[in-house]
């Protein structure tokens, strides 16, 4: 296995999509099983993939567009909003395939019928891949990763992130073997040769703020304790959110460090986090989440810090050199998936990130794409759709 | 904050650790409990079975079975634990020759990939789900499938399990092979050795038979020589008994013809070695006790004159309690043993502290034993004669036996076949030479078969005091003339009435005119009819024919079948008048 990672930050999108891919051949030498891409929105995403169909012909493609650009072990690509990053990986012995659907009025359905194209692109029919990669429109990523957990079993690890454009005005778009949309969910099946390790990381603690959902409605949180979800979140951080209208307004970026978590599981009487990022107060009070909450589930008030932020990520890389089978001298490379909000918070300070990461893999290609949700598979197995969450999946070599 | 949250992350670390640790553990077990059956089960279904036990609780398969490939490249069940697999037949395709080189194949919905294809329908339906991976190696490929009715059933944790298992059970398989193959290979080098054993004595025993077959050859050779000088001598040794039995010979004359008769009677010993050498020689054998034997033979005078002049030497005689009947004709045992002893003697001459041993015992061979000759199974009286001298050379040792080989003067006759007629009276006995030569001296081992002791057989001495006939008339017949004209004379020198004939022909002839007492018959005659003919066509008409033989040539089988019609003594020509004289009263007074 081997695997590259190129980047270009040219605004001409056919440019940037040769350039990149010049770069990765260059480095890689060999064909690829997969190519994974994710650019910016500014890009014409069609036009870019089609290219790259052209360049890479029967090679998968999987990907979707990342906040402002993305990031290697050789920097945070992004110039005027611009950027676009390739992660190649050559693996004779493994396979890969990717598939595209729209999700229209079914996501489950759309999850299925995607699983099913990457597994047939992977020529693995009905067998178990080691990973699942997803890239989707935001939404309907919970549905999405119950889906899958029904076609393939919930054992397997889905490792995905919520397509971003740059500004939250819903510009994102999905990619699969040079097909684009914008609604869609694009799926990637990993038969790798070689071993992974994963992990599935908030960087964000509990506060003593915490409450039971008394009334929701998918995404939306209406009440905490019986109380109006806003008045009482505006309470527990202290008024953070007193100036967004009433009549509703973007909670974008103000709740980034102090996001909403629900617990997934426990370690020894010590819950786990799944995070949620409130994006919006509604006119009536209520709360509109990114991800699913459930009824009478316990919500807790969450709280991170750009310190927190700009170091988890070499601790999300490390915990997933920890659950592999393999030691970190032994990665061949990585994808990461990194909350566009924690991106945005920290941006300034991104090289902290790219170096802890970098040293964590010892050098090793990482592409870290920024989006609006992360998928990932907590410690005790469960998959879980996030926010402000780092993803890890690290690549190694076949078992000895 | 970033403290509190790295001890959260510490404590995941830890409970990751802590699962992984428990994980490996079951592992670990499940492992060792496979490759104990592995190694420790010999019968590949037996241990088959045995794994699917130690695998169904960690995999939690509901049926399981493992696939060996045939010629056709199909993959059968070799052994399942469900009898719904037992008919089940596989065309390998991507997911199974993924799994062949050693990675797990999970199949969450059987279905789908096109090894299941071949399955039926309901089969399927109970096999939703399925479990593939190697357990075999290169050289004999086998997968284990396990399937289980649920879709999606078979875990990352049951993959890493097989996967484990997989490789180390590829290894103990390896393992397995290779000490299969360097049992096979051990078997093989054990074959190539006994094949190798076997050509060893393959060529030992060639080696022996062509020395037989030389020794064979030689002693045709010398017999055939010894005939034709047989009737040469005849007149040498004859004549001089009938020249001395006048009294008109002088003193001087007696001592010249006393001279010529020692000579031939030395040329004529040496035409008996040769005979000797000529198998069947020895072929009038009597039950005689090897023990008695050796006693009658250190008390007689051969014994004496070998050890004349020989005061130096040390011999010791060791008997044996046990009783050693055997068949054998007395005086070519005595032969060998004299010819045995000078050959010891003559060894250790000149040699300070020269010691002979002697020895007769009873040994009981077990198994065929591979001495200087094969020895077979069997009771043995061994008479050994042993010394003390040098020892042969290794390139005098397979030649020893061979006529005339000898370098120094072997055999007592000096006429160097002394060994050679050894060689030929221990076939003539069916029986065995072992020598064991070296630095520390020669030992000689002759093994005489035992025979029960029945004490019948016994020698009977002849009576020697009146040689003399009183006119019975004898027939002598014989085609060389010379020898019928020694015979006669002899015999009417002895008081008989001698007439001849010159074949078998004639004799018949005679015989349906005439009687007579005694015939004196050749057995070998040329042109004509044969000796044993003759005396079968007399006998049709004279049932009670006395007859005695008298050939150039040893003891044969004519002799033996006109001896069993009822002919009487066999004389060795060139004979004595003594000889002849004894041979003739005792068959006169034979009833």
């Amino acid at each position: 296995m081997k695997i590259a990672v190129s980047w270009s930050t040219n605004p001409d999108s056919l440019q940037a999509v040769e350039e990149a891919y010049g770069s990765l051949m260059e480095k890689l030498a060999v064909p690829p099983g997969i190519i994974l891409a994710h650019g910016s929105c500014l890009y014409d995403s069609a036009a870019q993939i089609r290219r790259l169909a052209e360049l890479a012909p029967d090679i998968p493609l999987q990907g979707g567009t990342s906040c402002l650009g993305v990031m290697t072990e050789q920097g945070f690509h992004t110039r005027d909003g611009y950027g676009l990053g390739l992660l190649g990986l050559a693996d004779p012995q493994g396979s890969y395939g990717a598939g595209l659907a729209a999700i229209g009025t079914d996501p489950a359905a759309a999850a299925r019928a995607a699983l099913e194209a990457a597994l047939s692109q992977a020529g693995r029919p009905g067998e178990t891949p080691a990973a699942i990669l997803v890239g989707s429109a935001p939404g309907h990523e919970e549905e999405i990763i119950r889906a899958i957990e029904g076609h393939v079993g919930a054992d397997v690890p889905i490792i995905g992130g919520t397509t971003a454009d740059n500004d939250m005005s819903g510009q994102w778009r999905q990619f699969a073997n040079g097909r684009v949309t914008d609604a869609g969910v694009s799926v990637a099946a990993l038969f790798p040769a070689g071993e992974i390790g994963f992990s599935f990381h908030s960087g964000y603690e509990p506060t003593p703020h915490r409450g039971r959902a008394t009334r929701t409605s998918g995404r939306i949180l209406h009440e905490i304790d019986g109380r109006p979800a806003a008045r009482v979140y505006n309470d527990w951080t202290d008024g953070l959110i007193a100036g967004v209208p009433a009549t509703g307004g973007s909670l974008v970026p103000t709740a980034t460090f102090t996001p909403l978590g629900s617990p997934v599981g426990q370690v020894r009487g010590v819950p786990y986090y799944r995070l949620s990022y409130p994006v919006e107060v509604l006119p009536d009070g209520s709360l509109l989440l990114f991800t699913d909450v459930l009824p009478d589930s316990d919500i807790v008030l969450m709280r991170g810090t750009p310190e927190s932020l700009v170091t988890r990520t070499g601790r999300a890389a490390a915990a997933a050199l920890d659950m592999a089978p393999f030691g970190a001298e032994d990665v061949q490379g990585a994808l990461v998936l990194f909350c566009t909000g924690c991106m945005l918070a920290i941006q300034d300070q991104m090289d902290i990130p790219r170096a802890s990461l970098a040293v964590t893999l010892q050098g090793a290609p990482f592409l870290c794409a920024f989006t609006l949700g992360e998928q990932g598979c907590f410690l005790g197995g469960e998959n879980r759709h996030g926010n402000l969450m780092v993803v890890v999946l690290v690549f190694g070599p076949p078992p000895r | 904050m970033a403290h509190t949250e790295e001890l959260r992350e510490a404590l995941l670390d830890l409970e990751e650790a802590r699962k992984k640790e428990i994980q490996q553990r079951q592992i670990s077990e499940v492992l060792l409990a496979g490759l104990q059956v592995l190694v420790e089960s010999r019968n590949s279904e037996d241990s088959f079975h045995k794994i699917f036990e130690v695998l169904r609780n960690p995999l939690d398969f509901h049926a399981a079975c493992v696939l060996a490939s045939g010629p056709d490249g199909l993959l059968t069940p070799i052994a399942f634990s469900d009898a719904r697999f037992e008919k089940t037949v596989w065309k390998p395709a991507g997911a199974f020759r993924r799994a062949m080189t050693g990675k797990p194949v999970a199949v969450f919905d059987t279905a789908a990939p096109a090894e299941w294809r071949l399955q039926g329908e309901d089969f399927l339906k109970e096999n939703r789900s399925a479990l593939v991976f190697s357990m075999g190696t290169e050289a004999r490929p086998a997968l284990f499938l396990c399937t289980h009715p649920e879709r999606a059933h078979f875990s990352r944790h049951h993959v890493s399990l097989a996967a484990r298992f997989s490789l180390l059970a590829a290894q103990a398989m390896m393992r397995l092979d290779t000490e299969q193959r360097v049992n096979l290979l051990e078997e093989k080098l054990a074959a190539e050795a006994r094949l190798a054993e076997l050509h060893r004595k393959l060529a030992d025993q060639e080696r022996k038979l062509a020395r037989v077959q030389k020794l064979e050859g030689l002693g045709l050779l010398a017999g055939s020589v010894a005939h034709d000088l047989n009737n040469i001598l005849s007149g040498i040794v004859s004549y001089p008994d009938l020249l001395l039995m006048s009294p008109d010979l002088n003193q001087k004359q007696r001592r010249i013809v006393e001279t010529i008769r020692a000579a031939g009677l030395r040329a004529a010993a040496v035409v008996q070695d040769l005979l000797t050498v000529t198998r069947g020689a020895a072929v009038a054998r009597e039950v005689v006790p090897l023990n008695e034997l050796l006693r009658q033979f250190l008390a007689g005078p051969d014994y004496q004159a070998l050890l004349t002049g020989r005061e130096d030497i040390s011999l010791s005689v060791t008997i044996t309690d046990q009783p050693l009947p055997i068949r054998a004709s007395r005086i070519h045992v005595e032969k060998a043993l004299t010819n045995l002893l000078a050959n010891a003697l003559d060894a250790i001459r000149d040699r300070a502290g020269g010691a002979v041993a002697v020895k007769t015992e009873k040994r009981h061979v077990a198994q065929p034993l591979g001495g200087y000759e094969n020895i077979g199974a069997g009771e043995y009286a061994v008479l050994t004669v042993a010394d003390n001298g040098p020892g042969i050379a290794d390139e005098d040792r397979e030649r020893i036996f061979e006529p005339f080989y000898a370098k120094k003067k072997l055999g007592r006759s000096g006429t160097g076949l002394g060994l050679t007629i050894v060689w030929n009276i221990m076939q003539d006995h069916d029986g065995y030479i072992d020598l064991e030569t070296g630095a520390a001296g020669t030992q000689f081992s002759l093994y005489f078969p035992i025979i029960p002791d029945t004490g019948a057989d016994k020698p009977t001495d002849i009576a020697d005091a009146d040689y003399r006939g009183h006119g019975e008339r004898i027939l002598v017949v014989d085609d060389q003339e010379d020898q019928r004209l020694i015979a006669c004379n002899m015999l009417t020198n002895l008081g008989y009435e001698a007439v001849a004939a010159a074949g078998g022909e004639e004799a018949v002839a005679y015989l349906q005119e005439k009687p007579a007492d005694l015939l004196v018959l050749d057995m070998v005659m040329n042109p004509g009819i044969s000796g044993r003919e003759t005396y079968e066509r007399i006998t049709r008409f004279r049932p009670r024919q006395k007859a005695i033989i008298v050939s150039g040539y040893s003891l044969g089988a004519d002799v033996q079948a006109a001896q069993a019609l009822g002919a009487g003594a066999f004389l060795k020509k060139p004979y004595r008048l003594e000889e002849l004289a004894r041979a003739v009263k005792k068959e006169l007074g034979r009833s």
